[in-house]
Order: C-alpha cells, then sequence, then structure tokens
C-alpha cells in the first residue's frame, strides 16, 4: 500500500528540463543573444517576490486540472476534458453571484466553491454515464464536451452574463461577498510587501489540500483502492465484485469537479468576473501535469510548479531576449514531454551503454 | 560544489546588472499590443509604427510585447511596471481593466491607453472620434457605388464597432439617402478580431448580393476583405491604417485613426518630461481621424469627390454638420 | 550415428541474471542433430531463458554458445535466423489480419518490389505435401484456429530453411486430437533432419515424445539423460527435488445438500459460443469437474457464474438466492468464491503489491479499515497469515506481484479466495502454467475444502486434474452438456471421446 517516490521519478523530470533549457539556449546563441538570459529568466520565476507569485498563480489552476487528469488516469480513462469541466465550474460561480449578489461571505465563499465543483462535475459524470452506460470512448467524448462547453460558456459569457458597460467580451462582476483573499493580503498584515501586486490567492492551498486529498483517496481508502484496481486491470476488477461502470462514473465526476474549482482561482480569487479566454489551455496543460508527475497527487504539486514556472519564465524570457516570444513555454514544454515519454528508450541507451564501458 | 554553484549565479547576475546599467540614459518605454500583433496592418501595426518612429527620431529604448491571449495583457503591464518602464503604452480597449489595476498599483510609472478611458492620474486615455471618420469614408463610398449598395463588415459586435458602423451609414445617407447598407459581424467573441477566413466569407456573400464597396474596421479580419475584393474585382475600404496599398486600385480609401501620431505624440511628451494624464478624444478638428488619399487610391477618387469630402470635413469640424454618435444614442437610450 | 558425430549445439557455462536473480546458472548441454530434445523444468527454472538466449535475445552474461563445434555469438533473433534457428512462442506471432502466405513470407520477402507469388506459393505447396500440413495458403489467418495457426508458425520456420525448431510449450493451447498430429508432423520433420527442441512442463509428452531430455531446476541443469532410461515419477522427482508426496484424501461426509444449482441455462450471442439448456448442480461437500476442450462454452459459463454476464435465460441460484439478484461484491462476502481461468489478466492486478492483491475482492471489509482509510496495521496479519499457510514466497508482502512466479501468484490467488468460510467455490482452470509442487499443494487444499463441506465446482482442460478430484464430471461440447460420469464410471477415453462429441 506504500507509494514513495523513486529517485528515478524525480530524476527524469530534472534531466528533462536540463536538456530542453540547454535547446532552448542553442536557439538563443543561434539568434545571437546570451543564453544567460535564460538564467536571468530563471531566478526572476522563483527568487523575487513578483516571479514567485506570478509563478504560484499559474501553478494553482494546473494542480487542479493536473489531479483531474491523474485521478481519471488511476482508473484507466484518459481525461481530456478538464478544459471544458473548467469553463462550467467558472461559469457556476458568476451565474450564482448573478442570483445572488449580495451574500455575506461565510455563504458566498463555500458556495461559490460548491457550485463550481457541482458543475465541473456534472461536464464529467456526463462522459462517465456515456462511458459506462454507452460504452462510448471517453477520449471522445470529454473533447467533444469540451467544445459544447466552452462554446455555451462564451455565449453566457457575452450574453446572459454580459457586462454591458465594456467593450471587453467580459461578465459583470461578482459580489464582494465572493472575493476570496490574495496572499498579499495576509502579507501585508504582517507589514512586508512580499507577493504585494501578484495574483496568487488562497485558492493556491485550496489545490494543495485537493492534492493532498486525492493522494489519501487513492492510496489510502476502499474506493480509492477499487479505482485503482479497475485502472490496472478491470477485467480482475470485475471478477472481484467491482463495479465498473458506477466507479468510471464516479471517477470521472470527481475529475471533472477538480477541473471545477480552476474557476475558483480565476473568479473568486483574481479577476473578479470571467473573461473570454481565461483559460490558456489549463485542461490541456494538465494532462502534461500529470505525465510528469506519473499521476501521484503529491507529484503533481511540482510538476505543476515546473509548468507554473515554464509559463512565467517565458513573459520574462520574452522581456529580456530580442527576438524571442513567450511561444518559447510551448517549446520548452513539448520538449519535456517529448522526453519524458521516450525515457524508457534513453533509460535502456544508458543502461547499455554503461555495460559496455564496464567491459 | 554547492558554494561555485552559488558563486556563479551571482556573477552572472552582477553581470546581467551590468548589461542593464549601461541601458540608462535612454528613457524605457514598454508597447503592449493586443490579439491583433504588430503585423495585423491596422489598428496594432499603427501604433508599432508611432512607436518606431519615436524609437528612431528621439533615442527611446523600445520593448514590445504582443499578447497572444487576453489574460496574459496584466502580467506584461505589471512585469513592464516592475522593470521600472518610465512609460508604458497599452494599445486596444481590452487591456482597460488592466491598466486600471496596473496604474493604481504603479502610481509613478506612466501609462497610455489607447482607445479606452480610465480616471487614474498617471494614464494618458486617447480615444477618436471612429464616428467622424467612418462618416467620411461611407459618404465616399456612397460616391464610388454604382450598385448603391454598400457593405458593412464589422469585426467583433461591440458598441466600438457599432459607433463606426452608425457614423458610417450616415455618411451614405448624407450622399445617396436611397442606398441600402449590409451589416454583418465576424462575431462576438476577441476571436472576430483575426479571423479573416470569416470576414471573406461574409464579404464574397455582401458582394455576390450587388454590393460593390465593402467598409471593414475588424482588425486582422479586414485582411479577408480585401481578399475577396480581389477575388470579385469590387471595392473595399481599410480602417485604422492608411491599407490603400495592400491591395491597390482596390481600396477605395481608408478610414484613418491617428494611433500612430497619438503614440509619437505621447512618446515626444515623455521625454521632455511633459507627461500629461488625462483624456483625449480625437476627431477630425483634432486631427484625430481622417481618409487617406495616396498614389494607390488617386485614381479611384475624382476630384469632385475629393472637393465634396473637403466640404464635408470642414461642415463637421466647423459643427455645422452632426454626425450621430452611437454613444450618445446609448446614452440617452439608458436614460430614459 | 547422431552419437558419434559432433553435437550440433553446445551450451557451456551459460550464466544469466537478471538483477538480483540468476536466471540461469552454468548451464551446460548439447544437443544432437536429427533429434528431439525435450527441456523440462518447473516454471521459473530457466528454460525459457536460455532458449532467449539461443534465439538472440537476450545477451548472456558468461558462456559460449557452438554450433558444429564452432563458438558463436548470437546477438540478435535476426541473426539467430539466419544462423537457421528459428522459434515458435507460446503466444503466436502472427498479423491476424493477413493471409497465411503472406504471415509466411513476412520479414523474408523474396523481393522488395514484387512478390513472385507463384513460386512462393510453388515453394510452400511443396513443404506442405512434405510434412502434411492442412493449412489452407489463402486463408486469412483471424479465421484460423489455434492449431492452424500453429502450423503456419511452423511453416514460417520451414520456409526460412531453419534447422534447429524450438517450440515453446507447444501443447499448451491444442486439444487432444491436434497435440497427436502435431508430434506425428514432429516426427516427419526429425525423419527429413531437422532438430527439435521442445520446452515443455508435461511430463507424458516428454516420455512419449522426445530422444534426449535436458532437465532443469532453479537456473541449472539438474542432469541431461537419453528418454528410454526415463519414468515419469524419476523424471519428476529430479525436476522437483524432493519425492512427490501422494495425495491425502480425507473420509467422505456425504450430505446432497445443493449449494448451487444451476437450471436451463442459455446464453444467446450473435458472435462466439452460446450455452443451450445448461442444468446441474453442486453440493455441499462435493467436487464437480467439467471437461472440455477449450472454446466449448467454458469461457461464457463462467462468466455468467461471476456474475459478469447477466443476460442470460435460466436461473444459477446459490443458497436459495438468485445470484443476480445479489450484488457481486456481498455475493462474495458471502461465500462464493471464483477462482478466474487466466491468472494475470481476471485475478491478479500485476503492479499492485502482494499485499493489495490479497484483499482484492475484501477491500470494503470493517476489519481491515479504519473509518474510512484501509488500515495497513490491520491488513498486516490477515495477509501474512495468508503467505504463510500457503507458502507464498517471497514472503515480503510488499513486493509486487510482478516478482511472483506464476504457481506462487496462483497459490495467493487460492488463499484469497478461500482464507475466509467458502460455501462455493468456482475453480477455473486453477492448476495452469503453474509447477508441480504448487500444483499438488492446490490440489490437496481442495481437499480438505471438500471435506468442511465447500462444493467446487471445478473446470479444467487437463483431464489428469479433472480425474484426480472430481467426483461427478460432466461434459461440455459447443455449449452443451453432452455426458455425465461418475467417479467410478469416468475413464480418460471415453472422456476424451465425449469430449470430441462423439457417443461412447
Amino acid at each position: 500500500m506504500k507509494f514513495s517516490f523513486s529517485k528515478k521519478a524525480v530524476i527524469a523530470p530534472l534531466v528533462a528540463l536540463a536538456v530542453s533549457a540547454s535547446v532552448i539556449s542553442l536557439f538563443l546563441v543561434c539568434m545571437g543573444e546570451s543564453p544567460s538570459i535564460l538564467v536571468e529568466a530563471f531566478t526572476s520565476t522563483f527568487f523575487n517576490s513578483f516571479g514567485l507569485g506570478y509563478t504560484l498563480y499559474y501553478t494553482t489552476p494546473l494542480i487542479l486540472t493536473g489531479l483531474s487528469v491523474a485521478l481519471s488516469f488511476h482508473a484507466g480513462l484518459f481525461n481530456i476534458g478538464s478544459e471544458g469541466q473548467l469553463h462550467l465550474g467558472a461559469i457556476a460561480i458568476v451565474a450564482l453571484s448573478c442570483f445572488f449578489p449580495n451574500l455575506p461571505s461565510f455563504l458566498a465563499v463555500p458556495l461559490g466553491v460548491l457550485v463550481a465543483l457541482i458543475f465541473g462535475g456534472i461536464w464529467g459524470m456526463i462522459a462517465g454515464y456515456f462511458k459506462a452506460k454507452r460504452g462510448s470512448h471517453e477520449v471522445i467524448v470529454t473533447i467533444l464536451l469540451n467544445f459544447i462547453g466552452i462554446i455555451l460558456v462564451n455565449y453566457l459569457i457575452l450574453y446572459p452574463f454580459k457586462n454591458t458597460e465594456v467593450q471587453n467580451p467580459e461578465t459583470v462582476e461578482i459580489g464582494k461577498g465572493y472575493v476570496l483573499p490574495l496572499l498579499s493580503d495576509f502579507t501585508t498584515l504582517l507589514g512586508s510587501d512580499f507577493f504585494l501586486t501578484t495574483p496568487v490567492n488562497i485558492t493556491l492551498f485550496l489545490s494543495i489540500i485537493a492534492a493532498i486529498l486525492c493522494y489519501l483517496f487513492l492510496f489510502h481508502t476502499s474506493k480509492g483502492y477499487e479505482i485503482r484496481a479497475l485502472g490496472q486491470n478491470p477485467t480482475a476488477a470485475e471478477f472481484n465484485g467491482i463495479a465498473v461502470g458506477a466507479n468510471f462514473i464516479l471517477v470521472l465526476t470527481l475529475s471533472g469537479a477538480l477541473s471545477g474549482l480552476v474557476g475558483v482561482n480565476e473568479v473568486m480569487g483574481y479577476h473578479h468576473k470571467l473573461i473570454e479566454g481565461f483559460s490558456p489551455q489549463y485542461g490541456f496543460t494538465g494532462i502534461a501535469v500529470a505525465l510528469i508527475a506519473r499521476n501521484h497527487p503529491l507529484g503533481i504539486i511540482l510538476s505543476a510548479l515546473l509548468f507554473g514556472a515554464i509559463h512565467n519564465g517565458a513573459r520574462e524570457i520574452e522581456f529580456l531576449s530580442e527576438k524571442m516570444t513567450k511561444e518559447v513555454s510551448v517549446i520548452m514544454e513539448a520538449l519535456i514531454i517529448i522526453i519524458i515519454a521516450s525515457q524508457p528508450y534513453f533509460v535502456r541507451l544508458f543502461s547499455k551503454s554503461k555495460k559496455e564501458g564496464a567491459k | 560544489m554547492k558554494k561555485t554553484f552559488f558563486c556563479e549565479i551571482v556573477l552572472s547576475l552582477s553581470l546581467l546588472l551590468g548589461l542593464s546599467g549601461s541601458l540608462h540614459g535612454e528613457i524605457k518605454v514598454g508597447l503592449a499590443l493586443d490579439k491583433g500583433g504588430r503585423d495585423d496592418k491596422s489598428f496594432n501595426a499603427a501604433a508599432f509604427l508611432g512607436a518606431t518612429e519615436a524609437q528612431n527620431k528621439l533615442g527611446i529604448k523600445l520593448k514590445t510585447v504582443e499578447s497572444s491571449d487576453d489574460i496574459s495583457l496584466e502580467p506584461t503591464l505589471r512585469t513592464f511596471a516592475q522593470k521600472q518602464f518610465p512609460l508604458i503604452i497599452a494599445v486596444g480597449f481590452v487591456q482597460k481593466n488592466a491598466v486600471e489595476r496596473v496604474a493604481k498599483q504603479f502610481p509613478k510609472a506612466h501609462f497610455v491607453l489607447i482607445d479606452a478611458t480610465t480616471d487614474a492620474p498617471n494614464v494618458r486615455s486617447i480615444v477618436f472620434k471612429e464616428h467622424e471618420g467612418s462618416f467620411l469614408v461611407g459618404a465616399l463610398s456612397a460616391m464610388a457605388s454604382k450598385t448603391h449598395k454598400i457593405g458593412f463588415v464589422g469585426g467583433m459586435d461591440i458598441p466600438m464597432i457599432r459607433r463606426f458602423q452608425l457614423g458610417f451609414e450616415s455618411g451614405v445617407k448624407h450622399i445617396n439617402p436611397n442606398a441600402t447598407v449590409l451589416t454583418n459581424y465576424v462575431g462576438s467573441s476577441s476571436e472576430a478580431w483575426r479571423n479573416p477566413t470569416k470576414a471573406k466569407e461574409l464579404a464574397l456573400s455582401q458582394y455576390n448580393k450587388g454590393v460593390d464597396v465593402i467598409f471593414s474596421p475588424s482588425g486582422a479580419s479586414g485582411l479577408g476583405v480585401f481578399d475577396a475584393a480581389e477575388q470579385m474585382q469590387r471595392l473595399a475600404v481599410g480602417c485604422d491604417s492608411n491599407q490603400n496599398w495592400v491591395k491597390p486600385g482596390l481600396v477605395l480609401t481608408s478610414m484613418l485613426k491617428k494611433v500612430d501620431v497619438a503614440v509619437f505624440k505621447a512618446i515626444e511628451l515623455e521625454t521632455q518630461s511633459k507627461f500629461q494624464g488625462g483624456i483625449f478624444d480625437l476627431g477630425l478638428s483634432e486631427n484625430g481621424v481622417d481618409y487617406s488619399l495616396d498614389e494607390f487610391n488617386r485614381k479611384l477618387i475624382s476630384s469632385e469627390m475629393e472637393s465634396r469630402i473637403q466640404t464635408i470635413k470642414s461642415d463637421i469640424s466647423n459643427k455645422k454638420l452632426k454626425v450621430p454618435d452611437y454613444y450618445l444614442k446609448m446614452k440617452k437610450a439608458k436614460s430614459f | 550415428m547422431a552419437q558419434t558425430s559432433p553435437p550440433l549445439l553446445e551450451f557451456s557455462k551459460i550464466s544469466k541474471t537478471f538483477g538480483a536473480v540468476a536466471a540461469n546458472r552454468d548451464v551446460t548441454f548439447s544437443v544432437h542433430s536429427s533429434t528431439i530434445h525435450g527441456v523440462v523444468g518447473e516454471n521459473g527454472a530457466g528454460k525459457s531463458t536460455i532458449m532467449k538466449i539461443l534465439y538472440g535475445m537476450f545477451e548472456p552474461d558468461h558462456g559460449v554458445i557452438s554450433l558444429k563445434g564452432k563458438p558463436t555469438p548470437i546477438r540478435t533473433p535476426q541473426e539467430a535466423i539466419s544462423l537457421g534457428i528459428g522459434m515458435v512462442h507460446q503466444h503466436f506471432m502472427l498479423v491476424p489480419t493477413l493471409t497465411v502466405w503472406e504471415n509466411i513470407i513476412l520479414g523474408k520477402e523474396p523481393s522488395l518490389w514484387f512478390v513472385d507469388e507463384a513460386s512462393v506459393m510453388g515453394q510452400l505447396e511443396n513443404l506442405k505435401k512434405e510434412f502434411g500440413f492442412q493449412v489452407e495458403l489463402n486463408q486469412k489467418v483471424e479465421t484460423l484456429s489455434v492449431g492452424h495457426q500453429q502450423q503456419v508458425e511452423l511453416l514460417k520456420l520451414l520456409f526460412r530453411k531453419s534447422d534447429i525448431l524450438i517450440l515453446d510449450e507447444p501443447t499448451a493451447v491444442l486439444s487432444p486430437q491436434e497435440v497427436e498430429s502435431l508430434f506425428e508432423r514432429l516426427k516427419n520433420l526429425k525423419k527429413a533432419g531437422k532438430t527439435i527442441i521442445l520446452i515443455t512442463h508435461k511430463l507424458k509428452e516428454i516420455l512419449n515424445h522426445t530422444d534426449c531430455v535436458t532437465i532443469m531446476r532453479q537456473g541449472t541443469v539438474v542432469e541431461t539423460l537419453a528418454t528410454r532410461d526415463l519414468s515419469e515419477e524419476i523424471l519428476a522427482e529430479k525436476m522437483i527435488g524432493h519425492k512427490r508426496s501422494p495425495l491425502k484424501r480425507h473420509e467422505e461426509a456425504h450430505t446432497p445438500q445443493a449449494i448451487l444449482q444451476v437450471s436451463s441455462l442459455t446464453l444467446k450471442k450473435p458472435m462466439g459460443q452460446k450455452l443451450s439448456d445448461i442444468s446441474f448442480e453442486v453440493n455441499a461437500g462435493e467436487i464437480v469437474g467439467i471437461a472440455g476442450i477449450e472454446g466449448n462454452g467454458q469461457q461464457e459459463l463462467i462468466k455468467c457464474l461471476a456474475g459478469i454476464e447477466r443476460h442470460f435465460d435460466g436461473q444459477i441460484v446459490f443458497n436459495n438466492q438468485n445470484i443476480l439478484d445479489v450484488d457481486s461484491y456481498d455475493l462474495k462476502q458471502m461465500g462464493f468464491s471464483i477462482i478466474p481461468p487466466d491468472r494475470h489478466r481476471e485475478a491478479v492486478i500485476l503492479p499492485f503489491s502482494i499485499s493489495e492483491n490479497a484483499i482484492l475482492g475484501h477491500h470494503k471489509e470493517r476489519e481491515i479499515r479504519n473509518g474510512w482509510f484501509l488500515s495497513g496495521s490491520k491488513t498486516e496479519p490477515i495477509v501474512s497469515h495468508m503467505i504463510q499457510r500457503f507458502d507464498v514466497r517471497p514472503k515480503d508482502p510488499h513486493l509486487s506481484m510482478v516478482s511472483l512466479s506464476g504457481g506462487n501468484q496462483q497459490k495467493l490467488v487460492v488463499a484469497r479466495e478461500t482464507s475466509r468460510p467458502v460455501q462455493f467455490l468456482l475453480a477455473a482452470h486453477p492448476t495452469r502454467g503453474i509447477d508441480i509442487g504448487a500444483i499438488d499443494f492446490i490440489h490437496q487444499h481442495f481437499l480438505e475444502l471438500k471435506s468442511k463441506g465447500t462444493g467446487i465446482l471445478l473446470i479444467s482442460s487437463e483431464l489428469d486434474e479433472i480425474l484426480k478430484l472430481s467426483d461427478r464430471i460432466l461434459v461440455l461440447f459447443h455449449g452443451r452438456i453432452v455426458a455425465q460420469f461418475t467417479k467410478e464410471t469416468a475413464n480418460e477415453r471415453e472422456l476424451g471421446l465425449s469430449m470430441t462429441g462423439g457417443t461412447v
């Protein structure tokens, strides 16, 4: 029942990071710029309050979407629908606030979190239902639900909930009671200006708690055990009295709910409204986050931090370099994924050459 | 091992600090473009043109950053402010919220906001009387049209583009009350600013209905309208920048929003330490909007058309001719 | 004459370790040309490893293989093939959507651009005639029976002009008739000068069909002998390293009380074997065997009993309760246990630890939980009790299931399914692919369960096993029960006949 980090699980992403950083440095040199830009971008994404604040802000949704993908993966399901699920979660909060704009904080915050969970969950559950009852492949269903969900939410942003006062495609602001404190609000109380002007908010802690709960659920409860058994060997699970369909629905619902929480970070945590195109594909990046962490919920915190830093660091690179734009982050993420995915090949290559060397 | 690594970091950091030190003396100007990017040949391109001109003539240090999505705008502005750029230019109304938030947190930095207004004292908001410029090109289109059917392909369906539309329609009717104006919008999300494929489809269908001039204030999507004009060999009207050169002989004229002039001016003021906050609403009389006439469309505009337009221009400037403003209309509708 | 010439193939001092496990240690033996050479040993004795080394799939750590007296390194299967070594794997390597002849020339196409179909067909027809193969060359492989697929594999080797044919457990999937014709064919091949290496754990095949046999145990060669000097007892003893103890029979405690009643079970399906009108019952303290060649409805019957296939007509009643009315997890807790037929696919979860596998199917029980959480400290004594009692090795419950041999995995499955009070046990192929020691252990355990009143339904393709354990035997053929025998009336000949649809 124990599940510990193996050394390899930590080393592989680090190697991947080093290799992709070298490739980017090579690009920089080819373009006639100094690769020290990378070092500076790295230091300013971690080692100052502003950079760290933004890194952690991007980390928050990536933890949640990473968990969403990983949880499904443990049941042998590939949830590509995180993007649609997080859209639904986000709009649900706006809708709640439109109906009850003046709720006091102690009601508004838990209710806001709850509707985000529920609506994200429903979007996941639909995919689960089709998988369990109709045998439809969850990849296809979740992809299609992404289209439907995103378009539906954009419609809601542009029409029923639109803020007609402004030109931007965005909804009206949520009520004051729904607003979550920023981390800088706490540091200000302590007389420090750490995290000041950065959007990282207490949803970060919510997502870390979610990761811990996922870990406990998967590896220490009998339901989590059922889900992992199902994912590793569905036939054996079925022979041992584990209900396949019901668990598929449950897992995709939970995955959807986790994605839905992204809405809490974006709407209640920072923007205080929903802006069209608010997610720079957090849902899809979540797949990579889960992959790098090998679907371990606690590992996902670290891999989300890595991807959050890359996302944030890319902007720094754009500022520091003359010719690179922040799309460099896409290259970097892609390289990391390719290297991790081809890891077995490299391991074999490495161990072979080591053996050869010994001879 | 650890120590050497630390030394390396310190060394490289101090090196970098030294590098940035050499930049002193020049004023750093940050230019944040919206989704269209510097190659939209339109609105963002105009801002970029003004800023590069300032770089060449005023010796400032310019850093341009494009945004691929709307939510990266704010971190971009914030990073500019964090890096102590004294002047930060935010192009596009999408940046309104971001500028408001960042300007409040960095009161020492100066901001220029194009196409939207805010009250912060350290923000120079620059807006244009699009309806006046649109009126001019509307009038020209009506004069050039043989079918008396004129098209309008808007980008995103928002009040600002409605303002273009209303000014344009009034211009058309001013010349020919019997002309009809067909109106379509590319979309209602921000994708509408860069969807030339859909804009082209809309333009083609308008041309097929007998339209022979189309005005398209739609950012980078407008390029699709020009393609359609080339395919059908009909006329189109450019917007924001002077786009006459894009398809010579087919672009009747362009409605100019002199973003380049406004951006240059703002930078110039900053270099002279004469930055001024506040709202600047630029119309015909302030030389903020105009229509374009150059060697690419010279043959399309007769001297008679030119003189009629000149009369209209001076009438508007002298307030003899009133161009309906969609914003005012909205306000009135609300107060009733 | 073979004995006077130098051996065709010689293994000398071959060692191979995987991590800490020595799969082969100083393996030394030789194979003479034009013989059928058996390699026997229990699972994990290292017989597959040595053959994979010969076929170039593994590189040995030490040692040399000599061909015709000349040391020959074999680094890849391609090299092995070019040296005339061919292998028929236990799981066939065929492309189901291609035809027989396309499969045969695959990887050895005579020309890159253009296949001279007529000449290929001519060669293949000759090979077919010479060795008595019956496959139709233009048929798609997916439509062939398992026996015919094996013929395709053999033809492939002959087409590639292999002289040394390695067959890995070739009879595991064949019916008794198919087994007969396989050995007939192998004899013809031997006459034509081919050398055949037969890997098997079935002692009868060794005794009846080989000339020489190499016995392996725990990675080493025990002995290489001429087969005619051997008897089954001696062979088994050398294989397991000690004498086999005979099964202990308990006193018959017959109380004819039906635990499981199956009545008019009928399963209609557009594809696959359907079941028609199957009725039988299993009493407490009784072992009922179901004999039959695989693919005659066993799989469907198992699925219906396990509650996985629920759309059947007729009834399955356990302890006066229709099993479809009970949740399948709850059914297990009521004493309805199943040992599924395919260990890796249906019984265990290989990436899980031993301890996690030991609670599968009982994972919701109060006694191993602390509130919502599974309790490691509560699970541990239960699991280590199972490990102790069933002698599962290695004994560390945190090890991954993969690190157990097949026999030990199966012991754990049997332990899991029978360590709680069991009223009915469905044991499907309970000893498939495991070593003799484990087989004896499991058989003994079944008899003990029986004496305590458990009713057991034993579904197996091994006639020996059915005959040894069952009180009654039913024969399944084409989805019907075609014959019934009691312990006293059953004999191998009649059973075999009715298994293939003949009447007694």
